[in-house]
């Protein structure tokens, strides 16, 4: 006793700024349990648990060089410049507490002073969900080698439309999963390719997607979305699972179950997606020269009514180093503010932040992206060595880049209004199509046609009927009424579309 | 019990190198692992390459787990769920760490004839940072050691910085 007492008075005494020591029961323990432990405990994703002090201490000095360096907790936005819900982040104070808490020899404490450990929700998180469904058949994840990007088709039968307010998935292997997309599919081309390589599910994104009900990423509870907000799930939709998976060191088997939080009534207003630059960047002009450090896409999209936006979210790839959405309200009404700033951008950690409080943004704000990548040879995360010219692409080693506000309208009667301008924003793809249709003169063959793909002959083209390469554009130049087909009077505006570019009256 | 007879053959004469000559092995490759470290799990399969590759040539590998509290158990586990075929020791009084100097799981170190160390950090440059990875490594630093070994030569790079998890120190 008396030596410990000894040695207890000759050791440096590790002080907080007012005198005190620092303890893992006092002052570590609170940082842990708030911002390690929901991922870092039995049966999450984090390679091991941080619940109490022999699991820190086991990986004290680890703990201090990632905190340091702000790897962990993982957090790519910037939530100095907007404030967002659930920040996984510390502050510089308690990286310095962890940092001297190691450089004293990491002092256990009084376990009377330790907060009380967290409580987590076993199970489900919210509740016994209203549908669940499994992979049919594991998938085997190697050892070894580069990160694997697979679809998994889970048919959902369901035999009238529903809602969905949230999604939660299950992976049996979490430390393999980094991340999934949960996109929907009423074509069956997903089914199609299901399976074709001998194994569960397909690689590639080929298929037709039709919607998407979210997304998971490791550390994200899954959360409902507010008020009467749900997101449209039609009868006849698969869900396609596009998991994200990084090979562990040893063969991994996942078999994935996601369980669905649905509703039966249609939300007042439809939660809008607004991606800028549209459709992943598929017209922003993607196309990085081999070894190009510093290439910008940018494109904007000025709101045509006020949106009340709720979360954002990114998606690139591997050459991606940068992203930034900003909103800049129409001259006297306020300064531009920044929606999100991603200054390291990672592909491992594709969050969606959610704004601590749902932004206003009025009529007339211009919404800009800038997205920045790399593809110099100085880049580690590079895919390709040396580097290749990159162009937009559906595989990983090709690239996108977009950025995402989720919101509504203000006014409920304003919803067309947007819908109608976020058509446009895609112009540059109905030039496109315009050109095709123009080229292969289906003016004056525009009855015949019609006649050829209405194959059930009620007048009507259903989505299935479209020829496949055509179809998202048709639907998104022709579709008034949002129901996936082209009625009468939507086949009359493709007519006389078509006869205003014959005449050079529109391109 | 096989694993551990061989760590202690092969310990020894780093131990006492006046006792190392003769049939010895042209180089030994300590490789520092950790049960949970994401980093060194990596490995796994490439160790167990590396020991295909170089392993009829004298070229000698450990699996060495600086960690005081891990039972043999533990390991048996961890070499089972990784394939792991290498002998392996627990370096609970970091002897082996101080010896060979490292700081990290997983870094390796290469000792010549004579015990001195020829190449001591990455195994190669898969990771370059926490979090980022390449596609595959394009420096192989510790083979392109083992090759110049075997040619007489001493490697051109000797040693590289670490990416892992930190060593704890000994209570
Ligand atoms: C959102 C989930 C999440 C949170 C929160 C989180 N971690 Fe992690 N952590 C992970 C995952 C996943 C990995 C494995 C990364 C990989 O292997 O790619 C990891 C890895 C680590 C590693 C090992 C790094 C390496 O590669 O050797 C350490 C150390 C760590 N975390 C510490 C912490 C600490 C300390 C905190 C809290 C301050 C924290 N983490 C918060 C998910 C999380």
């Amino acid at each position: 006793m008396k030596a410990f007492f000894a040695l207890f008075l000759l050791a440096p005494l590790p002080v907080l700024a007012d005198g005190e020591p620092v303890t893992y029961h006092r002052d570590i323990a609170p940082i842990i349990y708030a911002h390690c432990t929901s991922c870092h405990r039995e049966g999450e994703s984090a390679p091991f648990p941080l619940t109490n002090y022999s699991e820190v201490s086991r990986k004290a000095r680890t703990i201090r060089r990632v905190t340091g360096d702000r790897y962990m907790p993982p957090w790519h936005a910037n939530s100095e410049v907007t404030e967002f819900l659930n920040v996984r982040r510390l502050t510089a104070e308690q990286i310095s507490r962890i940092d001297r808490w190691v450089s004293a020899g990491k002092p256990e404490g009084d376990p009377a002073d330790a907060p009380d450990a967290p409580v987590f929700t076993e199970g489900w998180q919210l509740g016994e969900p209203d549908l669940i469904v499994t992979m049919a058949e594991p998938y085997e994840v190697p050892a070894d080698g580069p990160d694997i990007y697979r679809n998994f088709v889970l048919p959902l039968d369901l035999a009238e439309d529903k809602w969905v307010k949230a999604v939660e998935l299950r992976p049996s292997a979490r430390g393999v999963v980094h991340h999934s997309l949960f996109h929907l599919d009423d074509s069956g081309t997903a089914r199609q390719l299901d399976g074709k390589d001998g194994k569960p599910g397909f690689s590639g994104m080929s298929f037709r997607r039709s919607g998407s009900i979210g997304t998971y990423v490791p550390g994200a509870s899954p959360r409902k979305l507010p008020g009467d907000l749900a997101r449209p799930l039609p009868r006849g939709s698969d869900l396609v699972l596009s998991t994200h998976f990084h090979p562990s060191g040893k063969p991994e088997l996942e078999r994935t179950t996601v369980g669905i939080y649905l509703t039966d009534t249609p939300p007042a207003r439809k939660l809008e997606e607004l991606q800028v630059p549209p459709a992943f960047g598929r017209k922003a002009g993607i196309d990085i020269p081999a070894g190009e450090a510093n290439f910008t896409i940018r494109d904007s999209f000025t709101l045509p009514v006020d949106v009340e936006a709720y979360s954002v979210s990114g998606h690139a790839h591997y050459l991606c180093t940068t992203m930034k959405m900003t909103a800049t309200p129409p001259e006297g009404q306020g300064p531009p503010r920044i929606l999100l700033e991603i200054p390291d951008w990672d592909l491992d950690w594709q969050d969606t932040y959610f704004f601590a409080e749902p932004l206003v943004l009025t009529a007339g704000t211009v919404i800009e992206s800038v997205i920045t990548y790399d593809n110099s040879r100085d880049n580690p995360e590079n895919p390709h060595n040396p580097p290749k010219r990159v162009k937009w692409g559906r595989e990983s080693t090709d690239e996108m880049g977009s950025i995402t506000l989720a919101g509504v309208v203000l006014h409920s009667d304003e919803q067309r209004e947007l819908r109608l301008s976020l058509q446009k924003q895609r112009t540059e793809l109905f030039a496109a199509l315009g050109r095709t249709l123009k080229d292969k003169k289906v003016l004056a063959r525009l009855p015949a046609i019609v006649k050829r793909l209405d194959r059930n002959d009620n007048g009507i083209l259903e989505e299935s009927e479209l020829p496949r390469r055509l179809r998202e554009a048709l639907l998104l130049r022709l579709d008034q009424d949002g129901d996936k087909s082209l009625d009468g009077s939507e086949i009359e505006r493709l007519e006389k579309w078509l006869a205003r570019i014959e005449t050079g009256d529109e391109s | 019990m096989t694993s551990r007879f061989f760590a202690l053959l092969l310990a020894f004469p780093l131990l006492c190198p006046s006792l190392a000559q003769g049939a010895e092995p042209l180089a030994k490759v300590m490789v520092f692992v950790a049960v949970d470290c994401p980093i060194a799990n990596r490995y796994a399969p490439e160790l167990n390459r590396l020991r295909e590759d170089y392993v009829g040539k004298k070229i000698e590998f450990l699996l060495v787990y600086p960690e005081p509290s891990l039972t043999e158990n533990e390991v048996n586990q961890h070499l089972a769920d990784h394939a792991l075929t290498l002998p392996f020791m627990i370096d609970r009084r970091h002897r082996l760490v101080k010896q060979a100097g490292v700081t990290t799981t997983p870094e390796v170190a290469v000792f010549g004839a004579s015990d001195e160390i020829l190449y001591r950090g990455k195994i190669d440059n898969l990771f370059s940072d926490y979090g980022e990875r390449r596609r595959r490594a394009t420096e192989t630093y510790l083979r392109d050691a083992l090759d110049a070994i075997l040619r007489g030569d001493k490697p051109a790079i000797s040693t590289t910085d670490p990416i892992g998890c930190l060593i704890e120190e000994l209570p």
